[in-house]
């Protein structure tokens, strides 16, 4: 018998001596409060916010423009993003303004530690109830760009926000069959660990900012 | 080096002795040091003040609370109760998903099992995420017994690691030190990616910008990375970490090799049951609606993909859970998904903080789980260190009884019936009865005899009652220092309540046919 | 039917005629005019109080400390002392907790299950019996002593967490007239007595015991009350070793004194 079997076996026969009856879990009520569909948006920014996130509102003709404002701002000058659709929207339009391409094949990790400035991502899904970004990987949407760069863009249309993981989950939101890596992002990395202390951009990215496109 | 810097590395060497020393005395030498110790006490009654705010800011609503706990309890409950046959759902669905599994009935074996991955890939250097799975198994030492590097990189875990202790929280390790402590330490000890030292600074916000330049540094170049797993999802076969740094992510996507190690109690059967463990655990740990990431790894990464690592494995960890699995009053100790609320609850925690305790657990739940693994010959003294005022199973999240738990470890301790540690069929606590000393046992007897008998009982207090004054003696005293030390002699009325009671005409009997009007 | 939202528990619609009082050990030696002052409290509202000459502990010591042999033997005896169908009125929340939610489980699979049961469903802490089942505290105002006068409460841990009871503890007091309740830092936190952890972990139990005598002078009150006996022995010896001694009082003296205005004998 291997180590697997023996756990296995103790296990099993624990149980046999002891069955133990359990009620399906999700038919116990919890009482705890979806908030209403009026509020999301408040919310959402509210609790991104609270959480050193900046959320900046933006329709779909203008939000390119709106981010090249801010990234000039931020004097960015190397930005990567997921090959979709808004990405390869964004490095045409602002590939004149500053180093800003797709990753189309597998990162140097030293470009990726030393030279990106800024990752672009697009969310699958926001939960209001947290503040919180669902961002999908996959080979459109590297796992790294949202980690590693020092500032974090993340654009979500609003009609993708939900409620709260919660219902997110029960209402089918997740992917079939899940990808890789599945990320719930809400806010810039933080430590609180010296002296309960928060400091943002503990190994992660500093700054997060929160694109929410309202009309789409 | 300047004659500060020599001075500096001195006394970081000294503490870090000082704390080697206090790690081998006795529970009660290692909390009496700590009650003693007013830097300590102040940061842990600060930390459990301050983490207790935040938890209650983030409940508002009982009935709301109680009702999440009351579904938490359910799904670990549920999942135990399912434990095996999840086990195997969850090997089946992680291996389809190219994660692959492996099996550790101890820590001997877990150890060997991941130095074994580590050695097939020649990995060399390895960073880690926060894990009280890879403490408890004491893997670092381990590993560095092997020659491979093994860095902590959650900040606090980093810090303990820097200081050359252990975790004294399970959420927040170095939580035992204060600011100023840190800067010392980072200044005498760390080393910028270029070899030179650390310039010296107490600011919180430069203190971490130094922490994550060595330490992103380190990311980039590790062979491997290895992390915990605060929930695995056996129908998706998907491993999720819970965090607010970034560390975990950067553990277990940068490296090309990640190996999770988790004990075998962490499945849960859908992904439908993690939102309410995920809300639970972050809210009652750091007071956090969510934490910063909530990492869900399904799969290495694929062909078609950019980053990720090529490869991922997951360790079960058994290390005596199938034995508190096996306990028909313990077994709820397994539902615990280590939020550290219990700890900051903890009156006793709080003031003795997490080292007294000198296991990778501290506070109830350490006094609940440490002797489970350990044994009770080994780890039973820390079970009287409890009041029984049960503020940490109010704040468990999943209620656990722990107060309940405690006591039964107890009772196991001061068992009549003593079985050996070495003995691995038994289902019973190891070491149970090796705490029952003749002396304290005699006491206990002599007690149940004369409150059993109530003319003896009466004679007792009649006696006590008459001999008030000799309460008030030196003798009296002296017999009674642990509660005289600090406090005045109590002093027995000149006439009990049952005389009294008999005086006032007071009927001791039901005469008449009882019932309600 | 008064019932607060901190306990669940179903209260006998109509006054019983009569009651037990499991004074506990403590009270017995060390407090007994605080039995005294229920006893009488509970014949002003029209009761029969027995107190039967045969109880002698609850065997929460032994319980607590492992020594479920010794704890069973001792709880057996008051079984048979507190054998009649009518409510168990008891003095110390820690004490009403062993009885409601402790017997049951140390006698679980023993013969006497399922009288203990109905025991535990009997039973109550002082303060819970006086404000669900007697209504005590609309009484309150035409207390005869209405003087100023600064309490400090400390509810047990085992009244408040075991029992449920904080709330009924906080309404007996607020109602007294005259009385102004003071609240210490951190109310809710242990005062280090926990029985045996007193003396088997003395050194930690002095330093909460201390923290918790703090808290209670930084309030300035007049006199501390509580319904346990192990806090108000503990919180008080610390106080009056550290030289500023301060009245302690089991609530059921308070009550009895302000609302009829006769001090302890």
């Amino acid at each position: 018998m291997n180590s697997r079997e023996r756990i296995l076996g103790r296990l099993r026969a624990s149980l046999n001596e002891q069955p133990a009856a359990a009620v399906a879990p999700l038919s116990v009520a919890t009482h705890w409060p979806d908030p209403a569909p009026a509020e999301w948006l408040a919310l959402f920014k509210q609790n991104l916010s609270d959480n050193h996130a900046e959320v900046i509102e933006c329709r779909q003709q203008d939000w390119i423009a709106v981010l090249a404002q801010r990234l000039a701002e931020k004097n960015i000058r190397v930005l990567r993003s997921g090959r979709t659709d808004a990405g390869e929207a964004l490095v045409a339009a602002l590939g004149a303004q500053l180093d800003c391409d797709c990753v189309t094949e597998t990162l140097s990790k030293d470009d990726l530690f030393t030279q990106i400035d800024a990752g672009f991502s697009v969310a699958l899904a926001g939960l209001a109830e947290t503040g919180t970004l669902v961002v999908n990987t996959g080979p459109q949407e590297p796992r790294t760009l949202s980690l590693v760069p020092p500032l974090n863009i993340v654009l979500l249309p609003a009609s993708a926000m939900q409620a709260g993981f919660s219902a997110w989950v029960t209402q089918g939101g997740l992917p079939q069959p899940l990808p890789t890596n599945l990320l719930l992002i809400s806010g810039p990395s933080k430590t609180a660990d010296i002296q309960q202390t928060l400091a943002y951009g503990a190994h992660g990215p500093k700054e997060l900012i929160v694109l929410l496109m309202t009309d789409a | 080096m300047t004659a500060e810097m020599i001075e500096l590395r001195q006394a970081l060497d000294e503490e870090q002795q000082e704390f080697a020393a206090m790690q081998q005395q006795h529970f009660k030498v290692r909390a009496k040091m700590a009650l003693e110790n007013e830097a300590l006490r102040h940061s842990f009654r600060g930390a459990s003040d301050f983490l207790m705010a935040k938890r209650r800011a983030v409940f508002p609503d009982e009935t709301a609370l109680s009702g999440l706990r009351d579904r938490g309890e359910a799904i670990r409950q549920y999942s135990l109760s399912k434990l095996p046959e999840l086990l195997e759902t969850l090997e089946k669905n992680l291996t389809a998903n190219g994660i692959q599994v492996h099996w550790a009935e101890t820590a001997e074996e877990a150890c060997a099992v991941i130095h074994g991955i580590l050695a097939s890939n020649n990995a060399r250097t390895v960073v880690k995420g926060k894990s009280m799975v890879t403490e408890e198994i004491e893997l670092n030492h381990y590993l560095q017994e092997k020659g491979i590097e093994c860095l902590e990189s959650d900040m606090g875990e980093y810090l303990v690691q820097l200081a050359g202790e252990t975790p004294s929280h399970i959420i927040m390790p170095a939580i035992h030190k204060n600011k100023e402590q840190v800067a010392n330490l980072m200044h005498g000890r760390a080393q910028t990616s270029d070899g030179s030292d650390v310039p010296y600074t107490d600011d919180v916000d430069q203190m971490i910008g130094n922490a994550r330049a060595i330490l992103r540094d380190k990311f980039r170049h590790a062979d491997a990375g290895i992390s915990g797993v605060n929930m695995a999802v056996a129908n998706t076969g998907t491993l999720c970490l819970v965090e607010n740094e970034g560390n975990g992510r950067m553990t277990t996507t940068v490296p090309k090799l990640h190996i999770a190690v988790t004990g075998i109690e962490k499945v849960v059967e859908d992904f439908s049951h993690v939102p309410e463990l995920l809300t639970l655990l972050t809210r009652s740990a750091t007071g956090q609606k969510i934490s910063t990431y909530f990492n869900m790894i399904s799969g290495p990464k694929k062909n078609d993909e950019h980053d990720g690592p090529e490869q991922v494995h997951l360790v079960l960890v058994d290390n005596g859970r199938s034995r508190i699995f096996a306990h028909p009053v313990l077994k709820p100790t397994l539902q615990c998904i280590r939020c550290g609320a219990c700890m900051n609850h903890c009156p006793v925690y709080a003031r003795i903080g997490g080292h007294a305790y000198g296991s990778t657990y501290p506070g109830p739940i350490g006094q609940v789980v440490t002797p489970q693994i350990g044994g009770l010959e080994q780890y039973g003294d820390m079970v009287s260190a409890c009041s029984l005022n049960g503020a940490c199973g109010e704040a468990c999240p999943v209620r656990i009884p722990l107060p309940d738990l405690i006591r039964e470890l107890r009772a196991e301790a001061n068992s009549p019936q003593f079985v050996n540690a070495a003995d691995p069929a038994a289902a019973a606590v190891q070491g149970r009865g090796s705490k029952r000393t003749l002396g304290e046992s005699l006491i206990w007897k002599g007690w149940a005899l004369g409150h059993r008998l109530p003319a003896l009982y009466r004679l007792m207090t009649w006696g006590m009652t008459r001999s008030r004054r000799l309460f008030a003696s030196a003798a009296a005293k002296k017999l009674l220092s642990p509660w005289t030390d600090s406090r005045s002699t109590p002093l027995p009325a000149t006439q009990s309540l049952h005389e009294l009671a008999k005086a006032a005409g007071v009927a001791s009997d039901v005469s008449r046919p009882q019932g309600e009007q | 039917m008064n019932q607060t939202p901190s306990s669940r528990r179903h209260y006998p619609a109509h006054r019983p005629r009569a009651v037990y009082l499991l004074g506990t050990c403590l009270v017995d030696s060390f407090y007994p005019q605080a039995g005294m002052d229920a006893i009488r409290l509970l014949q002003a509202e029209g009761l029969e109080v027995i107190f039967p000459q045969t109880q002698t502990c609850c065997g929460q010591p032994a319980w607590n400390s492992g020594y479920d042999d010794e704890a069973r033997a001792v709880a057996r005896r008051q079984l048979q002392a507190f054998a009649a169908d009518i409510p168990l009125v008891v003095m110390m929340g820690s004490c009403a907790g062993m009885v409601h939610k402790e017997y049951p489980k140390l006698f679980a699979g023993q013969p006497e299950e399922a009288q203990v049961r109905a025991l535990a469903e009997r039973t109550y802490e002082f303060s819970e019996f006086m404000v669900n089942v007697l209504q005590l505290d609309k009484k309150l105002p035409q207390a005869a002593d209405q003087s100023p006068l600064n309490v400090a409460l400390h509810t047990s841990c085992s009244a408040r967490r075991g029992m449920g009871v904080a709330a009924e503890h906080k309404t007996l007091v607020e109602n007294l007239p005259g009385v102004r309740l003071q609240e210490p830092q951190r109310v809710t936190e242990c005062c280090g007595f926990g029985g045996t952890f007193a003396v088997k972990q003395g050194d930690i139990s002095a330093a909460m015991a201390a923290d918790k005598a703090e808290a209670i002078a930084a309030t300035g009150s007049d006199c501390l009350v509580s319904g346990d006996c192990g806090c108000l022995m503990n919180i008080s010896g610390t106080l009056e070793k550290q030289g500023r001694p301060l009245r302690a009082q089991h609530l059921a003296s308070l009550l009895y004194q302000r609302l009829y205005g006769k001090g302890a004998e």
